[in-house]
């Protein structure tokens, strides 16, 4: 039997009754993204990863970058673990990128896709029982005693006679030992640190403004550089007039790129003023190829109506059973809608920058990239330099959600260096920064479904958007360099995320051709358009587009069943008891059994991304003009929870962020260019919209999996379900502020 | 050549050469180095720059340097030599901060409320803080904003 858990951050906050998962479980193996083989990253132990001081602190490379999601704190405490150190012994730093810290789930040095603590619940763990190993034998060596008995007990190897000595004075003599390879780990019941909730390390830091980012990094010497990007897609530089510019106290230079000029001054300030008062001539793409909201709709449109042309018609992606037969069933129930999303931008907190210092013999870069194998490698194709001459100097992201996956503003500082000779600060205006971002996609989905005998018997899902991933690379060309090359030096097929298939498995994420449901007979095709919209990848990815239109539709059918949409989804997930699971536990805890009074309604959204079990329940009390959340129900299976706090964390974030974005997210697109100029029209969730919002972890022995990029999938569908379920008024295109109906404040 | 403005930053005066428009986010930052003050969107609407002034809560990104008129703490000044300041406090054992690059913003902005109208209600409370997290750690700013408010942020006891 499977009993829910419910955090209670106050019970263990508070130190008494902490809660913990105490289900035994072995290890099991951890799904392979790219197919690369076991990590074995421990031939460097002390003198990569791992240093103690005299005080038996010990510090800790984080190879991933830590962008909000807690990596610094898990990183450790997987370490932590193994090392047989109390926790608060322990602190990490930033890593200046080295192919040796390849997170092995990933093919390649990168944070991103959920990725971190899949690549890294192994490895660190072996770093960590492997470093133990050495301490203790370099005791053993010191005692002239058998290594087997002794033992390693909060930072100390004791001997059998009771004496002991601390980990800092035996690092230098196990530095120098051979790295024992296969130790054992940890059973799952023996965990002292993992699986319980561990306050982050950074949190002080975070709180009084000691925590720098790379927004807040400083180099001897460097310059500022304001850039100003082509408003339209595609323009170039012709000419500029940088009179006033240079006119500007504090500004020393103009320097002009292809595709955006560059105000050069002492400090950010005066080189922001400089690039406002830069005069630049563009010159535009062909009137012709100018492309606005209305052009991207009918090819939207067009795309799902299989009217797309060549590279764009329609690709079947996925199919099971014999959908036509099943839609010509006799007694079915059929069923058709379309659904459709907008284009979305990042808007990270930290603005867009980074550091660069290319000289002869080598460059640094320092900034907060979730992407640093992608800057060296990218440099090795510009300037030649092996990736050892490539020094990438991470630095804590002031969040991301994939944008910092980009490195355009790493190449753009490169450049400016390269042209400067000296360290360049690349920086934009909030602006720039929201007009030159990678967006997720906007999208079309066209369903059909017919059921019978209150069951889902054929399934049609075509969806319509640009590829995340074609567009991604185009600035690569900018600077001439060859995206085929720059693959293969990223790492295994895919792991560099171009794409030179005709068709971008990630355009269908979130249809039937990943849902759990069981439905005999389905068939997904994918139509792409081409713009030349930027896009990239965003917290949730294609899940984000498609999981709206398919949870929605999911919903849709259950009516049509005269069903009620929660028993109507048990059926179609009889052999699924991780999600029956969670359905019952968000259920129970919302109340779903209950009748709701009139106007209040409720609405179930489900995903499966990255292995996850996500279930979310919006209650909503709603009018015909408008609606206000009143809770949000979320319970999660994760797998094994390395830190049962950050899940809570980032799986409220996750939702809200997701939240946000359906209630107002909307970049819109005319004469070529991005509207929106700042948070003042790309209007964010703030506090007053904050529903309750009650996260249940269900115990778990699969393997770590996702946690914010889920949650953040599921709220658009969710909230959607349960304005229907109130007033009867089925919202199918986002954002929900375009139809005229407005989100009330929740806090009031 | 721009004249010499002294501002009293964190009890310190502070004698700078920038120009009377600089905002002040920036001469914060890059002339006295007080990075915990964080600049996000530039035209006062997410709060990330918050300082106060003369114990106001200030967006520094749209106060030029020379119209301040009071004594400035920025979170690098909030908490006292006793210890961290109570909102401080409430943001740690809440295990707030995310990222935590709007933190400073919202701890500025709670320390001031919390501070200025002891005694508020949560509700109002909750009705004055506007500032945004991309990361959208709002659940738990809720419980230590009204841990805070709960504790009487009157004084730095
Ligand atoms: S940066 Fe000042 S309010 Fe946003
Ligand atoms: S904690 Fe990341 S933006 Fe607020």
């Amino acid at each position: 039997m499977t009993e829910a858990l419910q955090v209670d951050r106050r019970r263990f906050l508070g130190g008494a009754g902490a809660v913990v998962l105490t289900l035994a479980c072995g290890d099991r193996g951890i799904a392979r993204t790219f197919g690369v083989p076991e990590p074995v990253a421990t031939e460097q132990v002390f003198s990569a990863w791992l240093s103690i001081d005299a005080r038996g602190m010990v510090t800790l490379v984080n190879a991933e970058a830590e962008m909000g999601q807690g990596t610094n704190t898990a990183m450790a405490m997987l370490v932590a673990e193994e090392l047989e150190i109390p926790w608060g012994r322990i602190t990490t730093v930033p890593m200046t990128a080295r192919p040796i810290y390849t997170n092995p789930a990933f093919g390649m040095l990168k944070t991103g896709a959920s990725l971190s603590l899949k690549g890294r619940y192994l490895q660190l763990r072996q770093l960590g029982a492997a470093a133990r190993q050495m301490l203790v034998e370099a005791a053993a060596q010191e005692w002239k005693v058998p290594s087997q008995a002794c033992k390693a007990v909060a930072g100390e190897v004791h001997a059998p006679d009771g004496r002991s000595m601390p980990y800092s004075s035996l690092v230098a003599g196990a530095a120098s030992l051979p790295v024992p390879q296969d130790v054992p780990l940890k059973p799952r019941a023996d965990w002292a640190i993992l699986g319980k909730p561990q306050a982050r390390i950074d949190m002080a830091d975070k709180c009084t403004g000691k925590a720098r980012y790379g927004f807040d990094k400083t180099v001897l010497g460097m310059v500022q550089a304001a850039l100003v990007h082509a408003p339209q897609f595609g323009a170039r530089v012709k000419a500029v007039d940088s009179k006033a510019a240079l006119a500007v106290a504090g500004v020393t230079r103009v320097i002009a790129l292809d595709h955006a000029v560059a105000c050069i001054a002492s400090t950010s300030w005066s080189a922001l003023q400089g690039a406002d008062a830069l005069v630049i001539e563009w010159e535009n793409p062909d009137p012709a190829a100018v492309i606005d909201d209305a052009k991207i709709d009918a090819m939207l449109r067009d795309g799902v109506a299989g009217k797309g042309q060549g590279r764009n018609g329609l690709i079947p992606a996925h199919k099971v059973g014999d959908p036509a037969a099943g839609f010509a069933q006799p007694g079915v129930l059929a069923v058709s809608a379309e659904y459709s999303t907008p284009y979305l931008d990042h808007a990270c907190m930290e603005p867009t920058s980074a550091i660069a210092h290319v000289r002869p013999d080598g460059i640094d870069i320092w900034s907060s990239t979730q992407s640093p194998a992608m800057i060296y490698h990218a440099a090795k194709l510009l300037y030649g330099f092996e990736a050892d001459k490539v020094r990438v100097h991470q630095q804590p992201i002031g969040s991301s959600f994939g944008r910092r996956a980009q490195i355009d503003g790493e190449l753009e500082a490169m450049v400016l260096s390269r042209i400067i000779g000296g360290p360049v600060r690349a920086i934009r205006s909030r602006s720039e920064d929201i007009q030159h971002g990678f967006y997720r996609p906007a999208s079309r989905s066209a369903l059909r479904g017919a059921v019978k005998d209150g069951k889902i018997v054929a399934w049609s899902h075509r969806c319509a958007s640009q590829s995340l991933l074609d567009n991604y690379a185009r600035y690569f060309r900018e600077y001439g360099i060859d995206l085929k090359e720059l693959d293969k030096l990223t790492g295994p097929a895919g792991a560099s995320g171009f794409n030179f298939a005709p068709f971008d498995l990630m355009s269908v994420d979130g249809t039937p051709s990943n849902a759990v449901y069981a439905i005999p007979n389905v068939e997904v095709a994918s139509a792409k358009i081409d713009v030349p919209i930027p896009t990239g990848w965003f917290r949730g990815v294609g899940q984000t587009n498609n999981l709206f239109a398919t949870e929605c539709f999911v919903d849709e059918l259950a009516y049509a069943a005269g069903q009620d949409p929660l028993a109507f989804r048990k059926t179609l997930l009889s052999g699924q008891p991780r999600f029956l699971a969670a359905l019952d536990c968000a259920a129970r805890e919302i109340g779903w059994d209950k009748k709701a009074a009139k106007g209040i309604g409720r609405g179930i959204a489900i995903t499966n991304m990255s292995d996850a079990v996500t279930v979310a329940i919006v209650e909503v009390a709603a009018s015909k003009s408008g609606f206000e959340i009143r809770r949000v129900v979320l319970a999660v299976d994760n797998g094994i929870v390395i830190n049962p706090d950050v899940v809570e964390a980032q799986t409220q974030g996750g939702f809200l962020f997701g939240l946000g974005a359906a209630l107002w997210g909307r970049i819109s697109i005319a004469e070529g260019r991005v509207e929106q100029t700042g948070f003042a029209d790309y209007r964010l969730l703030t506090l007053q919209h904050c529903p309750a919002l009650t996260v249940i972890q269900m115990p778990s022995d699969d393997p770590p999996s996702t946690i914010s990029e889920a949650a953040a999938t599921v709220a658009a569908p969710a909230l959607a379900n349960a304005i229907f379920a109130a007033n009867g008024r089925r919202l199918r295109d986002l954002p929900i502020a375009r139809n005229d109906f407005e989100c009330r404040a929740t806090v009031a | 050549m721009a004249d010499i403005i002294t501002v009293i930053v964190n009890g310190e005066p502070r004698e700078l050469r920038v120009p009377p428009e600089m905002p002040l986010v920036w001469a914060l930052r890059e002339e006295l180095g007080l990075t915990g003050t964080k600049l996000s969107c530039g035209i006062g609407l997410c709060g990330a720059c918050t300082v106060h002034v003369s114990g106001k809560a200030v967006r520094s990104c749209v106060t030029p340097i020379g119209e301040v008129s009071g004594p400035v703490t920025t979170i690098e000044g909030l908490s006292s030599p006793g210890g961290l300041h109570p909102v401080q406090k409430a943001w740690i054992e809440n295990a707030v901060a995310q990222c935590g690059f709007c933190q400073s913003g919202f701890i500025m902005a709670a320390a001031a409320m919390v501070g200025e109208t002891p005694g508020a209600q949560p509700a109002e409370l909750l009705q004055q803080m506007t500032n945004i997290c991309r990361c959208s750690t709002f659940s738990r700013v809720r419980l230590a904003m009204m841990a805070a408010a709960g504790h009487g942020v009157k004084s730095h006891d």
